[in-house]
């Protein structure tokens, strides 16, 4: 019995260090990036590896919001990935619900091509795209960094399996009552898929908020530069790399996805295990 | 109130309803009953607008309602599942029809609430809601979520969901059958009192035929998207059509035993009649039987020797308390047993596998043709005589 015992902590024991080496691991930019953004210039430059600054110093920061302008870029960032967000929802939770409730001719065609849809990189697409949003004279508008991402196969799927899961009495029950088709969708489905949904929202706000391919592609003006494009001027800029504000500003743009993530962190797990996706 | 004229459906290839024309009155409690399969349910989902159908017409009150959508029917729906709105209070679910139903104005985000119709609306549901929540006993309960709730409280939001307003029509898809049995005879009376109580016209989805009986004042009942029978509870078990309706309704389950004659010989489960009455009422049938069928309480235990006995072994007794049902098995049909009711103080002294003699009683038997279609007498005073018993 005490063997047992000892065993099994062992066990939890080892388990959580290998977790905690695999955290470390995934910390470990973020921390340095943290780190760097906090020291003055004439210590970013040293032969050793130190984790706290000896002198704290929040001028980076100022730079990077003063002279980086990181508040337009992030602005930029909220207003493109919450049009984005929206107008997904609006496409994808008819559109899902559509293929998960409706028989129609050419349903599974329909269906297949979300599938198909899902399995081509953003890449292979980015040239047509781009040569498209040329001819529309879209290029270096809000337009052309939103209006391709306006619906998403992914989110098509993943509400498609959320709402083949609910019961079609209860689309019966809104429609009796009264609610038209819509209502019922919106004020009824919805809210039962609400884990699906925080989810996806995640997936989106992330990979959007952090896209760098396609912004770089279609704004060359930097008023619309979104976070990562943003960042990328300390890069260039003055023929150097200018570290202690680009780490600053990055950290200033990662903030938001992090409050983000953590305010749905229950509802992403749950929607990630309900459907069985990893 | 409701008027279906030859309503069909089909999926595909497969029949599911064919010719159903049904009128119900105001006020009626009419049940839909039938084994599963037989298409009760899609007749009612018909009915509801939640299923298309591929011919034939709908009325509700009086009103074509064939190509309207289920939400501009005005009816009331309680679900076998229940179908309550998780993500909603009880108090919420209840208020959801009458919300529906409310003036657009009362239904903008935000600003609706104080508009005028939102005013009424709120307060139309601060009188409505608590009156029928009290009604059904649901007082303490209109904060709680659906998920906090019993089988049988789920049944009751569900029930006052739908009596809420007052709709034209209120639709019962099997509500009990999630039910267990103590509950369900509870539930059975509650809905009864409840059709009372509004007057409303309800339709009653069931494959229970104690249910059926029991509760509507008219039975349909249903096989293979036909109606074999409609009418009242007691012509259907005393008056069937056919050998579907005798054997559906009745528990327990009516004896089917085959008939031959010819002139002169009657037989029954292979054992010849002798008795007068035997003869008397085989050469009044109108038509060939083949079978006839005997209720368990229309055989009779007698003397061996009586002439219209039919040797039998006792497979099985149950005590039911007031009377004991006694399954026995005859040398013709080896396998199938028959039922047959006695008194308490007949049944206390058989046992199993004890051998005994039943005869049936001539004027409460029922001929069916082979068919299966009802052979009636030809006598007329005679056969007013046989249904009214």
């Amino acid at each position: 019995m005490q063997k047992t015992c000892t065993l099994s902590v062992l066990k939890v024991y080892l388990l959580n260090a290998f977790l905690a080496g695999g955290a470390i691991v995934m910390l470990a930019p973020f921390v340095w990036m943290l780190s760097l953004s906090l020291k003055p210039e004439n210590e970013i430059y040293t032969p050793f590896i130190k984790l706290l600054p000896e002198v704290w110093d929040f001028e980076n920061y100022r730079e990077a919001v003063n002279y980086g302008e990181t508040g337009k870029f992030v602005f930029n960032g909220i207003v493109v990935t919450g049009s984005i967000l929206l107008l997904q929802y609006l496409t994808i939770i008819p559109g899902a619900y559509v293929l998960a409730r409706k028989r129609f001719r050419l349903e599974k065609l329909c269906f297949a091509l979300v599938l198909a849809a899902l399995m081509i990189p953003q890449h292979i697409a980015a040239i047509p795209l781009f040569m498209l949003m040329g001819r529309l004279s879209l290029l270096n508008t809000y337009t052309a960094l939103i209006l391709p991402f306006m619906t998403s196969a992914f989110g098509l799927f993943l509400l498609r399996q959320s709402f083949k899961a609910l019961p079609q009495d209860l689309i019966d029950a809104a429609r009796i009552d009264g609610a038209s088709e819509a209502y019922a969708l919106f004020a009824i489905l919805v809210p039962q898929i609400f884990p699906a949904l925080a989810a996806f929202s995640v997936f989106s706000i992330v990979s959007h908020w952090n896209d760098f391919f396609w912004p770089l592609l279609v704004v060359s003006d930097m008023e619309l530069a979104t976070p990562p494009l943003g960042v990328s001027i300390f890069a260039s800029d003055e023929g150097g790399n200018d570290v202690g504000p680009m780490m600053a500003s990055a950290t200033l743009i990662v903030l938001p996805l992090m409050l983000v993530f953590l305010a749905a962190r229950k509802r992403f797990v749950q929607g990630m295990t309900m459907t069985g996706l990893k | 109130m409701l008027q279906l004229k030859s309503i069909g459906k089909s999926f595909g290839a497969t029949v599911v309803l064919k010719d159903i024309s049904l009128n119900v009155g105001r006020g009626e409690f009419i049940s839909l009953l039938g084994p599963s399969g037989c298409g009760k349910t899609t007749l009612l989902r018909i009915v509801a607008g939640l299923e298309s159908l591929s011919m034939g017409r709908v009325f509700i009150g009086g009103r074509d309602v064939t190509d309207r959508d289920a939400s501009q029917r005005d009816i009331a729906m309680v679900f076998q599942s229940y179908a309550l709105y998780p993500h909603k209070s009880v108090g919420e679910n209840i208020a959801f029809p009458i919300r529906m139903h409310a003036p657009w104005q009362a239904a903008i985000p935000l600003f609706g609430s104080l508009t005028p119709a939102g005013k009424a609306l709120k307060k139309e549901i601060e009188i409505r809601v608590p009156k029928v929540a009290h009604a059904l006993g649901l007082g303490e309960l209109v904060h709680r979520r659906p998920a906090q709730l019993s089988g049988g409280q789920k049944q009751r939001v569900a029930l006052a969901r739908a009596l809420v307003r007052d709709p034209l029509l209120f639709l019962m898809d099997e509500p009990l059958s999630n039910l267990d049995a103590a509950l369900r005879a509870e539930m059975r009376s509650e809905i009864m009192e409840l059709h009372r109580k509004t007057g409303c016209t309800f339709i009653y989805v069931t494959h229970d035929q104690t249910e059926a009986m029991t509760m509507s004042q008219r039975i349909v009942l249903l096989d293979k998207g036909s109606i074999r029978q409609a009418g009242t509870p007691l012509e259907l078990y005393d008056n069937p059509n056919n050998l579907f309706t005798a054997s559906f309704i009745g528990s327990p389950k009516l004896n089917v035993l085959p008939y031959q004659h010819s002139p002169g010989v009657v037989r029954l489960n292979g054992c010849l009649m002798r008795s007068l009455e035997a003869h008397e009422t085989a050469a009044h049938l109108k038509e060939k039987a083949a079978s006839v069928g005997l209720r368990a309480e229309a055989m009779k235990l007698c003397a061996p020797a009586h002439a219209d006995a039919i040797h039998c072994r006792v497979r099985l007794i149950e005590q039911m308390g007031n009377e004991t049902v006694v399954f026995v098995e005859t040398d013709a049909m080896p396998g199938s047993r028959l039922a047959v009711r006695v008194a308490r103080s007949e049944g206390n002294v058989l046992s199993e596998g004890e051998v005994l003699a039943l005869r049936p009683e001539w004027s409460r038997a029922l001929f069916f043709d082979v068919g299966g279609d009802r052979v009636r007498l030809r006598n007329v005073r005679r056969q007013a005589f046989l249904e009214a018993a």
